[in-house]
Formats: structure tokens, C-alpha cells, sequence
């Protein structure tokens, strides 16, 4: 049996968020409820239409499934949920595509809420000097994390993943700094971004405090509080709702692997067990799926919980060729405006760190032609990608 | 280098359970040993149960030279996690390649931080951080 084809079967037809911020001191249920309500009235549901939830639970703390169906007072008949922290966007959303087309659920809400320890966070004891679980296993965070070495946040160990980037390839810090000053520049056209109003350029980049070199502080996405909705049906009741549908055009899942454990090094990089090779970005399910390639994608959207995650996806998805990408991402081009806008909403750097279900609201909206002054002109087809190969390519279809 | 059992040790502890206790009662002998697979030969890191190769349980615990290049490193100017970490900024964590093949994430010591240089040879330091507990990391080879 030939696989199914769900090319464009299934759409976002609903995305709603709460105000981002650093610190919102609402707690998980509040932030969540806000943002499910948001997402209703954005395609005109009722919510006791809604019988699929999509969940990610742990820290940065969520709201599982239990919890937020006695809050919301709806009815499910298929859950999923998953580990927090920001792996699953496109997991996420292949599973509620799958549960739709599949006829389980008729209407799957995705949640993703944030909140941190100094925020609503202090309310929870499991922020107070609690050990992350990653951090407890014997191979280490996913990051290539070992606290008892000292590699004890995913900054530091992203770091490691940057110097052997940029050793092997000849990048320079101010080659590293553009992507920073490239989705800050997109965020000031983004009122709800954090760091709206906040322009910054390369000089303030390289004035930045150095966390671990090549790091520096502005090279870390933001860490902040807030929610996510994003609601997924057939094409069939898409139709009938009040907006006009994006269509889930083409998906790939997570790919790990001893080359793929430390998860924000593209293969080859030679970091934790992974082995060090030229690497070449092999053929990818995604275009072919959605019957796209790379030249026919509007914008781009990147996992940017790091400035290196930018050039591993890069070359992951063969954007550029291994060892490119460094002057790929340089002059603009990944600006608005550019030939290749990346994360027009700002990023996890400048939007906010939303676990990249905000990078999928901004895509639904691009797609629909609702940015205002950060519209992609004409967009068809965005894509979103990361360094540890899953992606998934939304259009406008038809 | 010099143990310190002061009892006081606030950073984090690896998590000693079965599948790894051979590995943590060899360093705490200033002892270095990885599992060899006694089917196919693969000399493995991280500790497991299994051998990722074959996954065979069938195991040797090697004793290794305690040899090793630096294949990379950064430098950590400040303390963002644990801030138990803030009394050794800065310090080095690196990716070290043992002679006889696997890497390890652990940390030069007992250096400059800035004078490291890519390839440098490496010897084994144990570090007796605990009572139970003994850290493996390396200094330049002498």
C-alpha cells in the first residue's frame, strides 16, 4: 500500500496568543485559557467543537491534558502530549494533521504555554533548585549538556556546537552577530514582539557581554512567559470557517541518532558522540511532499533558540551548501526585504520564546496577508526548519 | 590533584545507579574505564547498558590509558545555570578524544583557560570533588 498523501488534506484554520512578556505573573491555566479563547474567535469554533488537544508539559511548565479540559470544560476523544521545551512544533502539528485526515478527532487545539522561574514560575516547586531530567541521564541533556561538568544550561553547550562551527568553517563573530540584528530588525515591525521597540545594531551586538565565547548574551533567545493556540481540521470544515485556510503542505518528522543527539548540530560537526564529516544535505521529504523546493519558499522559519541554529538549519536543509551559511546570512538578506526573510515575527530572539508555536501563528498569518507593515509581499509558501530535520511547509493551496 | 573533601560541595553530582556504578567506583581508584563489548568489540561512551552496535549486554570494563587530544572547548565567562558553577569562572568544558576512540565532555584543568590549543595532548586528572564521588577530567600531558 502506497502511503496516504496529505498534502494540503488538512489546514490551520484557527491561531490565537496571549500578549507575550517577560514576566506576565499569570499562571499556566490562565495564559492557556487566553489563547484557546483567542483562537476561537479567530475562526469563529465554538469550543465545544474541539475534541483533539495537543499538549507539551514540563519545564518551562505547561499545562497538560487533564488540567486543561476540566478548566476549558471541553471534551476530547484523542490526546497527545508531549515533552516542553520546544522539539515538537512540527510534531505537534503532523500529529494533529494525522488525527484529523484520520477521522479521530475533528478539531485538534495545539497549547503551548511558557512561564518561568522568576515569573509565575515561583508559585511551582519544581523550579526551586529541581534538577532537569535531561540533565539526569547518562548521555547527557540534548544538548549536549553535562551538568556535572560545568555544561549546565543549553547556552553553553549550543556554545560548543558554535566554536566548532565556526573553527572549521573560518565564521566570524560579527558574521554571528547578523542574525541577532536580523530578527531584531524584523521584531520592530511585531508590536507584540518583546523586544518591540528595542532596535539593535551589530555595534551593540559585539558590545554585548560574553556568556561563553562565541556566545554572547544577544545571542540567546529570550526566556519569557505567555501562550500559544493553534487550531487544525480537515480542508473539508476548513472551508466553512470564517477565515480563509492555510494548508499543511508538506511535513517531516524529528530525525535523531548518535549524529543527531546533541540537536542543535547539524550532522558532521564532530560535538558529543557525533562523528565530524562533510556534510551534504541529502534530498528531503518536505519539498517533495508539498511538490516545492528551496526557490519556492516566501520566508523562512527557523528554531533560533540559539544564533548558530540559523546556519545548522541553513545547511541542513540545503539552503547553502555545509560551511556556507555564515555568508549566506549576511547583508540583509534575511531580513525583511530581503531575498530570503527568516523569521519575520522576530524569532524565539526577539518575539519570544514560545517553544516555536509562535513561528506557526506568524506563518498562518503571513499566509493569510494579515502582518501589516511585516507582510511578506505575495506569500505562497513558507517553511519552517531546524536543525534537528524536522520540518513543515504551510501555503495559501490552491 | 589535591581531593577536596570538604563536605561543602554544592555543584551537581552525576546520578550513580546500577548501569553506571562500575564506571564511578573505577574513578573513584583513579581508574578510567569504558565498556568494551565483549560481541563485537565496540569500546563505548556514554555508559549503557548496551551496546549501541550490536546492543548485546555482554561487557568488558577496559582500563584505558587516560590519553587523549582536545578536539574543542569553550570557555564559560559566566555562571547562567547553577550559580555553584560562579567560583570557577572561568573554566574550561571540552570535548576530549580519548586515544583509544571515544569523546568526552569534561573539563581541562590545572591551565590557563585561554592558552588551549587545538589537538593539545591530554592526560587523565582525577578529581575526588566527594566522599563517593570522583570526576574525570584532563590537564595538559606532561
Amino acid at each position: 500500500m502506497a502511503p496516504l498523501d496529505l498534502r494540503n488534506q488538512a489546514c490551520i484554520v484557527g491561531v490565537g496568543t496571549t500578549e507575550f512578556g517577560r514576566i506576565l505573573d499569570k499562571s499556566p491555566v490562565r495564559l492557556q485559557v487566553q489563547a484557546f479563547r483567542n483562537a476561537l474567535d479567530d475562526c469563529g469554533l465554538d469550543k465545544n467543537e474541539v475534541d483533539g488537544f495537543i499538549t507539551a508539559f514540563g519545564s518551562p511548565r505547561g499545562v497538560d491534558f487533564d488540567e486543561f479540559t476540566a478548566h476549558a470544560g471541553i471534551n476530547i476523544k484523542w490526546t497527545n502530549q508531549y515533552w516542553d521545551h520546544g522539539r515538537w512544533g512540527t510534531t505537534s502539528i503532523i500529529a494533529a494533521a494525522t488525527a484529523v485526515t484520520s477521522g479521530v478527532a475533528n478539531y485538534v487545539l495545539i497549547a503551548n504555554t511558557n512561564t518561568v522561574p522568576r515569573g509565575y514560575g515561583k508559585a511551582f516547586s519544581q523550579f526551586s533548585g529541581g534538577r532537569w531530567s535531561e540533565g539526569l541521564r547518562d548521555a547527557g541533556g540534548g544538548q549536549g549538556q553535562l551538568d556535572y561538568h560545568g555544561l549546565d544550561t543549553p547556552g553553553a553547550a549550543t556554545s560548543l556546537v558554535a566554536r566548532n562551527y565556526m573553527t572549521r568553517y573560518g565564521a566570524t563573530d560579527e558574521e554571528l552577530g547578523s542574525i541577532a540584528v536580523a530578527f531584531r530588525k524584523n521584531a520592530q515591525l511585531n508590536p507584540n514582539a518583546i523586544m518591540y521597540g528595542k532596535p539593535m545594531t551589530i555595534e551593540d551586538y559585539m558590545s554585548s557581554r560574553f556568556i561563553s565565547p562565541p556566545f554572547r548574551l544577544f545571542d540567546y533567545c529570550l526566556t519569557n512567559e505567555g501562550s500559544v493556540s493553534i487550531i487544525v481540521t480537515t480542508v473539508e470544515r476548513a472551508l466553512a470557517l470564517k477565515k480563509k485556510p492555510v494548508f499543511i503542505s508538506g511535513f517531516q518528522g524529528i530525525h535523531n541518532g548518535r549524529n543527531d543527539f546533541v540537536f542543535f548540530a547539524r550532522p558532521g560537526l564532530g560535538v558529543g558522540m557525533q562523528e565530524e564529516f562533510d556534510y551534504v544535505a541529502p534530498p528531503q521529504r518536505v519539498y517533495e511532499m508539498a511538490q516545492v523546493d528551496q526557490k519556492d519558499i516566501d520566508a523562512l522559519y527557523v528554531y533560533d533558540a540559539f544564533s548558530t541554529n540559523t546556519w545548522t538549519a541553513l545547511e541542513r536543509f540545503g539552503f547553502c551548501p555545509a560551511g556556507e551559511a555564515h555568508n549566506f546570512t549576511q547583508n540583509g538578506r534575511i531580513e525583511l526585504g530581503g531575498e530570503l526573510p527568516i523569521n519575520s515575527n522576530g524569532g524565539l530572539m526577539s518575539e519570544g520564546h514560545f517553544s516555536g508555536y509562535n513561528h506557526f501563528v506568524e506563518m498562518t498569518r503571513q499566509l493569510r496577508g494579515e502582518c501589516g507593515e511585516r507582510q511578506v509581499p505575495n506569500a505562497e509558501a513558507l517553511q519552517w526548519i531546524t536543525p534537528f530535520g524536522d520540518s513543515m511547509i504551510l501555503t495559501k493551496g490552491q | 590533584m589535591v581531593a577536596s573533601r570538604t563536605g561543602s560541595y554544592k555543584k551537581p553530582l552525576p546520578v550513580i545507579h546500577p548501569d553506571n556504578a562500575p564506571y564511578w567506583a573505577a574513578t573513584k581508584k583513579h581508574e578510567l574505564r569504558l565498556q568494551r563489548c565483549t560481541d563485537c568489540k565496540t569500546l563505548r561512551y556514554p555508559v549503557s547498558p548496551v551496546c549501541w552496535k550490536c546492543l548485546s549486554e555482554a561487557v568488558e570494563w577496559e582500563l584505558l590509558s587516560g590519553k587523549g587530544t582536545l578536539r574543542s572547548w569553550i570557555v564559560v565567562e559566566a555562571a547562567t545555570g547553577n550559580p555553584a558553577w560562579s567560583e570557577d569562572i572561568p573554566y574550561v568544558v571540552a570535548l576530549v578524544d580519548l586515544e583509544e576512540g571515544p569523546r568526552l565532555t569534561t573539563n581541562v584543568v590545572q591551565t590557563d583557560p585561554y592558552s588551549l590549543t587545538y589537538g593539545m595532548p591530554l592526560e587523565v586528572v582525577f578529581d575526588d570533588v566527594t566522599d563517593e564521588v570522583t570526576l574525570v577530567k584532563f590537564k595538559p600531558a606532561s
